[in-house]
């Protein structure tokens, strides 16, 4: 970016503006944020102040990838879908989470955003604000229609575990360096967000060193030049829409601007300051002057990026009308070029994805740590006769054999909260028999958790070259490596300067999973697979186990120990006891967790697909892309002697440089025959235009 | 009839040509049957530091080609017209799709001018986190309540 540019500052020519994605589980995850999502606030916030009320106040961070270095940036805003008329948000509960809940301080607030107006107000006042003061803030603001611009800055918990990071995708043009003024073209939106302490919005040029007290957070101006100044009270207490004249009186910092006397402002202490409008006949009046004439100019200090949106409302979102003339694809923009409206079929804009498997109500299933399966283990090889006798009471319909009882032990390379909801207790049940040594911590599998899944991540397939190539596999080709999957070719067309967001929703009783690749909230692909690694219980079936694996290897059947009822037979079992004794405890024991970090050993073979059992675990454990580029070699006077592929449409005069006609029509008046053919051959051919 | 006689120094191709004027002189004869498109004229001998020329009363520009010598006095230049210049308000303001253009180009459209270089990069990125670990969970299923 030029230090001295005065135009705006577009990124990417991106129409419409970012909007962020969150959903009310609290779980510390990083959601990514694409430019076309859009979240029903309502659903979300009032879902959670209704149901799961600790789930709404877990605080928002919306971050965005800075253009040129390796830094994030805070920015964002929501947009509400449909006509709902009232928005209820209750920060009423405490915010200091301590392991179970949420408890201490916070934000008690509550308040209704009508959406029937321009004004959106909050009815309701909390008194306690939190705690940790942060330069950053928690707005929300009026839009137009049924909107709300959401702007979230920082988290309003203090424990960092449960932060909820949002990464807006899209990549930034501009970026601006302290100490740089610019000169903004007042014809053009613009929304500049994450100043931070040291950045300063001012109108005019500001002569004075700018104060810690001086935040602005976003400065828009209107399409006709008019700046529209839109302020309001530190936490969002007073909304204003942008666009909407309002009768309050702006605070902003010292400056003059022609003949706008510098104290028509007042300064104020503005930590916690946010976005503010107001129309500049607005300011001018509690000035109680006119400029006499002239202009102004809209400098700017910050240290950070600027992010360009256009007005909603224009007609640039409106294909049948509007000026496209300034567009870059003016040519394919014309009247006569628009489709006729899709109408049949029920719309499609993300995929809703399942609940998830169902569980047997006839088996328990526990998440277990090492100690607790341990714990477990050594039931088996106790010499307490009470105890035994107990577990065998309880499973007298299974003949009343332990081991009978266990269906599987599974290891898993991720935590299993993430798709299983479970509780916390201090006992298992073998059939009927309830068994609580006093030292057992384990989680109960309650049920698959709705729309559970494995975040792997996501990736940002960028442009290499920026033009065809991109898309032309001739010069690039894209890869993706899934961990547990191995490498798949992705189609470009499909994912390109898009974010994909990798999922594995995993049946852990299977030990499969559908790896979703899944871009601006739709399915793009599915890889389906295995992990996790079935343990072997006893010797008797360690065969079993190691058929398995060799099995799933060379992709001859099912590579998973379906349970342990193949390699626990009845009969198989007293013999291994009886004859094991402490140390086969010991060395079965100690097994099973070798296995399970260790892989076994014949599984060093990268099999698409057919990843199983521990070998998996060796390979990266990253989702990775990988570009396969062709160079080319481009003639650096390409351009200045030949042009380059164009389909652009107009008349010769619009057109500088060499020009090379496809079809045209010629006025030949005052033309000879000879002079129309001639000229024929040279629009065809090429001209110097 | 005169001729203006200039020097052009640009691609013949161009169509708004600049060029500077060197002299207008009186046409002293044409040649037997020529056309008006490609004029042989007879002027008066002088410095030959001209390559361009324009005929008012015909309305058209024109190139010079090789001059002829007739006798210490006087020269034949002949003219070949100059469609472009002649006619440059009907080509600007003519209506085309274009195939090529300097200023009009359309990265999108595949340029089969640049050839391939024959080299083959890769470049790998891999994801900011993972959730796959060597912790992991036990998953510990038991027939029971």
């Amino acid at each position: 970016m030029p230090e001295t540019a005065t135009k705006s500052y577009i990124i990417n020519g991106r129409d419409g503006a970012v909007k962020v994605y969150f959903d009310s589980l609290w779980d510390g995850e990083q959601k990514i944020l694409n430019p076309n999502d859009i979240v029903p606030l309502y659903w979300h916030i009032t879902d959670g102040a209704n149901n799961h009320a600790e789930e709404t106040a877990a605080g928002f961070e919306l971050i965005q990838k800075h253009p040129t270095e390796d830094t994030w940036i805070l920015a964002g805003y929501i947009n509400p879908e449909g006509a709902q008329s009232n928005f209820f948000i209750d920060f009423s509960t405490a915010y200091n989470w301590d392991g179970n809940a949420y408890t201490g301080g916070g934000w008690n607030y509550n308040g209704t955003i009508t959406a029937d107006g321009n004004e959106y107000v909050f009815d309701g006042l909390g008194t306690t604000q939190y705690y940790e003061v942060l330069p950053k803030y928690f707005r929300i603001y009026g839009g137009v229609d049924n909107e709300i611009h959401l702007e979230l800055n920082f988290p309003i918990f203090d424990n960092e575990e449960h932060w909820r990071q949002y990464i807006l995708t899209g990549s930034l043009e501009g970026c601006l360096n302290s100490s740089s003024e610019y000169d903004l073209d007042t014809t053009q939106y613009y929304f500049i967000y994450n100043l931070q302490s040291t950045g300063v919005l001012y109108n005019g040029k500001m002569t004075e060193a700018s104060g810690a007290t001086r935040q602005w957070h976003s400065l828009k101006f209107g399409a006709n030049g008019t700046p529209v100044l839109y302020y309001d009270e530190a936490f969002g207490l007073s909304l204003y829409a942008p666009g909407v004249v309002n009768s309050k009186a702006v605070n902003g910092p010292g400056y003059i601007i022609d003949s706008i006397p510098e104290e028509g402002w007042s300064e104020g202490v503005l930590e916690y300051s946010g976005p503010f409008y107001a129309t500049l006949a607005d300011r001018i009046n509690t000035c109680g002057s006119l400029p006499a004439n002239g202009t102004y100019s809209m400098a700017i200090e910050l240290n950070t990026n600027i992010l360009r949106f256009p007005d909603e409302a224009s007609a640039q979102h409106a294909i049948e009308t509007g000026d496209y003339t300034g567009a870059s694809n003016y040519y394919e923009i014309q009247s006569g070029n628009t489709h006729a409206p899709i109408t049949t079929g029920a719309e499609e804009t993300s995929t809703t994805f399942g609940s998830g498997p169902a569980t047997s109500p006839f088996v328990s299933s526990y998440i277990c740590s090492k100690n607790a399966v341990l714990n477990i283990a050594n039931v088996f090889y106790t010499n307490d006769s009470t105890l035994l006798d107990n577990i065998k009471k309880g499973l007298e319909l299974m003949g009343a054999n332990p081991y009978e009882a266990i269906c599987s032990l599974n290891w898993y390379p991720f935590s299993l909260s993430d798709v299983l909801t479970a509780l916390p207790q201090s006992w298992i049940y073998f059939g009927s028999y309830r068994y609580e040594p006093g030292s057992l911590s384990v989680d109960k599998v309650q049920s698959y958790k709705s729309n559970g899944y494995i975040n792997a991540g996501s990736l940002y397939v960028q442009p290499i070259f920026n033009n065809y190539r991109d898309l032309d596999s001739k010069y690039t080709n894209v890869s993706i490596y899934l961990p547990y999957h191995g490498w798949e070719p992705l189609d470009i067309a499909k994912y390109y300067k898009k974010t994909i967001n990798i999922r594995y929703y995993v049946d852990v009783y299977t030990n499969t999973y559908a790896c979703a690749l899944v871009v601006d909230n739709q399915i793009m692909d599915i890889f389906s697979g295995n992990i996790g690694q079935s343990l072997p219980l006893t010797g008797s079936n360690m065969s079993e186990y190691a058929n398995s694996m060799l099995r799933s290897v060379l992709g001859t059947g099912a590579g998973i120990l379906g349970g342990a009822t193949t390699g626990l037979m009845a009969g198989s079992l007293p013999g291994a006891i009886i004859g094991a004794g402490v140390g086969a405890t010991a060395s079965i024991a100690g097994g099973v967790f070798e296995m399970s970090q260790k892989g076994t050993p014949k599984d060093h073979l990268m099999v698409k697909g057919a990843f199983s059992g521990g070998s998996a675990g060796y390979m990266p454990q990253y989702v990775i892309l990988k570009y396969e580029i062709h160079n080319l070699i481009v003639p650096a006077n390409l351009t200045e002697l030949y042009g380059r592929p164009s389909s652009a449409s107009g008349p010769v005069s619009q057109f500088s440089g060499f020009l090379k006609c496809d079809t045209f029509k010629l006025n030949t008046s005052g033309m000879l025959e000879e002079e129309v053919k001639e000229l024929e051959t040279l629009l065809k051919t090429g001209i110097f235009a | 009839m005169d001729v203006a006689l200039y020097n052009y120094s640009g691609d013949p191709r161009v169509l708004n040509k600049d060029m500077a004027h060197i002299a207008t002189v009186t046409i002293l004869d044409i040649t037997d049957t020529t056309s008006i498109l490609h004029p042989n004229l007879i002027i008066a001998t002088r410095p030959f530091n001209f390559n361009y020329a324009y005929i008012a009363d015909w309305g058209r520009y024109y190139f010079v080609g090789n001059p002829k010598v007739i006798d210490g006095e006087r020269v034949i230049i002949p003219l070949s017209v100059d469609v472009l210049m002649s006619h440059r308000d009907a080509v600007n303001n003519t209506q085309v799709i274009a195939d090529r253009s300097a200023s009009h180009g359309n990265a999108w459209i595949p340029d089969p001018v640049c050839g391939d270089e024959g080299t083959l990069q890769t470049i790998y990125r891999k994801s900011g986190t993972t959730p796959f670990n060597n912790t992991g969970s036990y998953l510990l299923t038991i027939a029971g309540k």
